[in-house]
């Protein structure tokens, strides 16, 4: 029972550490007058862990590792085909040259960002830095939501009796309960936007973000662990 | 060397059926784009709210269900929990799988319809009339776009939940939510760039972002008269509409396809070189971008 | 926003008394599910009225965010009830086992947005636990209409293996919010967004009678009642908007700025 819910808590905080890394615009990204994803944070997040967790459910049989590999190569595939074909409509729909005005050069490539800005807003599309930045952050919501889903199947597979259907099931519900409310709450954390860790705004919401995280992630997996036991020896 | 007929049988049948839901995908994406261009739903509508308040009263669609994901998402569940209710009752799969589709459109067309009509009327400070000829030839439109983008979503589950060989140990319901989801998700993210920034504000020039001084002014005339939504649609679904298809197909495909052709190991590295190709290929049109458009010219 | 003329205390007693009676009242055998459609209406617009006035804070995400979170809340304490009552072989346990699971939960993820985020709303606490306890209210009833009864075990089997209880959950998401997120402006009324939340009440009772297809033979008898109730509620939407539109015009074009037309 441990081993729940040490992992229980590690996948959960993994979570809320990954939502702060993905870089979201809001409804303004999609009028091309800031930077990053053109959603809200909490569904791009919701979506990216969703992704991890389906492909983790295809590949059961397989031993634990192998689960939690497959689930953030997952997310990381969604979130990165995502920002390609995101910029893509910039570049050939709208016309903009991909930058942001947060920062003053990108540190891998070099490029310039203050003069592609239009004047009047604050960047578009998704720059180099940003893509690493949210290929983190899927990397990690990924490793956390599969770390969930797997341990509770697992559990659920060696102590009960039930069909491998009704075990994913029930594991699937769990996990994404945990995704929705941790990523609501990173997310109120976040505030609004958030540009990856290039930011200023990611050195203070970091460690707040961090803590919060960490305590409902505490409370739930002692209540999950708590069930789960009282089903197991009821 | 012996051959083992029975296993190559089942790679290949797997194959057929993840490309078949490769194209389903595309499909799908595509019509759940161009809905919630014709529906103004999510981001965008945030400009055709805004536009009454600063004067500019006009006569499209305004639509604010919830966000884009939790719809699909809801109209999917919907859908695939009906189909499973009439799978456990052995109805045919072809007759279920239209059925369920139609309750689903049926939802979200009324809920289309109460929400255009409680936004305008909260709007009725500004003078914003409430035109009901808007919903007399828009709702229709968006009817047979949903129930396309549903149909396709539920076959997609199907065949995940009965017919792939290893198949996905989930019930029907649990994995029409997780697809409607990540659907809702991806669409929002692609294909409303390109009716909020470009169609939405035509009457500036082409190739800028929009200032936030000009955030309101939105083109409210066009050739007939009005500006309306099927307007919209009819220019997205140039562009917009068949990206965010292509995105949506290429991700549940690939994520597959990995797996079938490489084996599980393998397939782990193989998702890892697609990702750093993505990555080297957003350098490439980055750099590409800058080099054909220029600076901003400062005045 | 116009004035209010149904307070919000009345709303929040009628809909957990009403809520707790009927929800133990569903093991009857045709009048269960009637009973259970009543709870869910009223749990409906307890949850909507709360977040009338939540709404008009900025949190920093948006309307919806607010519902997804405490949902998935309510969803916790409705299956930890429902284990917890397996465990200890009391059926009847179950709803006021979940209410108190709720209560708690809510209060505890209220206090970490205070101090944590330094989010700084006096009525946050007691909108929390409203809205979540009006969610779980709405996902007991909805889904003893699924399994025509309370009885956890039955529960169990019917709703919660087979992952309906995820449709009911994002059902009831969709129920509380969209009122206030459609009606959301400067003319937002009392009345014409609680008929609204009826009306959408109703709309998912019609769904839900349709997948009780499974468990019972009267699923006719509640689909026929849901729509009667939506066919009423949706009626007297209408009639408010229209009387409440600026103007309702079937052709043409706005009026220009000098009132002509």
């Amino acid at each position: 029972m441990w081993e729940l819910l040490i992992s229980l808590i590690i996948g959960s905080t993994l979570i809320g550490i990954g939502v702060h890394f993905i870089p979201v615009g809001g409804a303004p990204a999609a009028i091309s007058t800031s930077a990053g994803i053109p959603t809200g944070a909490p569904m791009i997040t919701i979506g990216m862990g969703i992704t991890g967790i389906l492909s983790a459910a295809t590949v059961i049989g397989q031993p634990y590792y192998v689960m939690v590999l497959v689930g953030a190569i997952g997310s990381m595939i969604m979130m990165s085909i995502t920002m390609f074909f995101s910029n893509i409509i910039h570049v050939y729909g709208v016309g903009v040259p991909l930058s942001s005005s947060n920062f003053e050069k990108d540190p891998i490539t070099g490029f310039e960002q203050e003069n592609y800005v239009s004047p009047g807003t604050t960047g578009h599309g998704i720059p180099t830095i940003s893509f690493i930045s949210g290929l983190i952050g899927s990397f990690l919501g990924g490793i956390g939501g599969s770390i969930a889903f797997g341990s509770l199947y697992s559990v659920f597979s060696t102590y009960l009796e039930y069909t491998a259907v009704i075990d994913g099931t029930i594991a699937t519900i769990f996990s994404l309960v945990l995704f929705f409310i941790v990523a609501v709450m990173a997310s109120y954390n976040i505030g609004g936007t958030i540009q990856g860790f290039l930011d200023e705004k990611f050195k203070q919401k970091i460690i707040p973000g961090t803590i919060s995280c960490f305590l409902i992630s505490v409370v739930l997996s002692l209540l999950y662990v708590f069930i789960i036991w009282g089903l197991i020896y009821g | 060397m012996e051959i083992n007929w029975g296993n190559c049988m089942d790679i290949l049948s797997n194959l057929v059926l993840v490309a078949f839901m490769g194209l389903i995908a595309i499909i799908a994406g595509m019509f759940e784009d161009l809905e919630s261009d014709v529906a103004s739903t999510s981001n965008p509508n945030s400009q055709v709210q805004l536009a009454p308040q600063i004067g500019n009263l006009h006569k499209l669609f305004n639509r604010a269900i919830s966000g884009e994901p939790l719809l699909v998402g809801t109209m999917a569940a919907i859908s695939g929990s009906i189909a499973y209710v009439l799978f456990t009752l052995n109805y045919p799969v072809v007759l279920v799988l239209l059925i369920s589709a139609l309750v689903a459109t049926l939802v979200q067309t009324i809920f289309s319809i109460t929400s255009y009509m409680g936004r305008i009327t909260s709007q009725a400070l500004y003078n914003q009339p409430l035109f009901l000829d808007v919903l007399h030839k828009h709702v229709p439109i968006m009817a047979a776009h949903a129930f396309i983008t549903l149909l396709s979503v539920t076959t997609i589950s199907y065949i995940m939940c009965y017919l792939l060989n290893p198949a996905v140990p989930l019930t029907l319901p649990v994995i029409s939510i997780l697809m409607g989801i990540t659907l809702g998700s991806i669409g929002s993210a692609i294909g409303d760039i390109h009716y909020g920034a470009e169609k939405l504000y035509q009457n500036y020039e082409f190739g800028s972002g929009i200032a936030v001084s000009n955030n309101g002014n939105i083109v409210t005339k066009s050739s007939l008269g009005s500006n309306n939504s099927i307007d919209v649609v009819n220019f997205c679904s140039k562009f917009g509409g068949p990206i965010t298809g292509a995105c949506f197909g290429i991700i549940i495909f690939l994520n597959f396809w990995i797996y079938l052709v490489f084996g599980i190991k393998y397939g782990l590295i193989a998702g890892l070189i697609i990702v750093l190709l993505f990555f080297v290929l957003n350098i490439f049109i980055e750099r590409k971008a800058r080099s054909k458009f220029g600076e901003y010219e400062k005045n | 926003m116009a004035e209010d003329l149904i307070p919000n205390q009345i709303v929040m007693l009628a809909a957990i008394i009403i809520g707790i009676l009927c929800i133990y009242g569903s093991s009857l055998p045709v009048i269960g599910g009637i009973l259970v459609i009543l709870s869910s209406i009223m749990a409906t617009v307890y949850g909507t009225n709360t977040l009338r006035y939540i709404g008009k804070y900025s949190l920093g995400t948006g309307v919806p965010s607010i519902v997804y979170m405490l949902s998935a809340v309510a969803l916790v304490a409705y299956v930890s009830a429902v284990m917890i009552s397996i465990y200890l072989n009391q059926p009847i346990a179950f709803p006021i086992l979940a209410i108190l699971i709720v209560i708690v939960l809510s209060f505890v993820v209220s206090l970490i947005c205070r101090y944590v985020f330094k989010i700084q709303v006096e009525i946050l606490s007691k909108s929390f636990i409203s809205i979540s306890l009006a969610s779980l209210l709405l996902m007991i009833s909805t889904s003893s209409l699924i399994a025509q009864t309370y009885t956890s075990s039955v529960i169990y089997g019917q709703v919660i293996q087979n992952g309906i209880i995820l449709l009911i959950m994002i059902m009831s998401i969709m129920a509380i919010q969209n009122p206030y997120n459609s009606c959301m402006g400067p003319n937002e009324d009392q009345y014409r967004t609680l008929s609204l939340a009826c009306s959408n009440a109703f709309l998912m009772l019609m769904v839900s009678s349709i997948i009780s297809m499974l468990n019972t033979q009267y699923w006719i008898l509640y689909l026929l009642i849901s729509l009667i109730g939506w066919v009423i509620f949706f009626r007297q939407y209408v009639f408010y908007t229209k009387q409440q539109a600026a103007s309702v015009r079937t052709f043409g074009l706005w009026p220009r700025d000098d009132g002509d037309d």
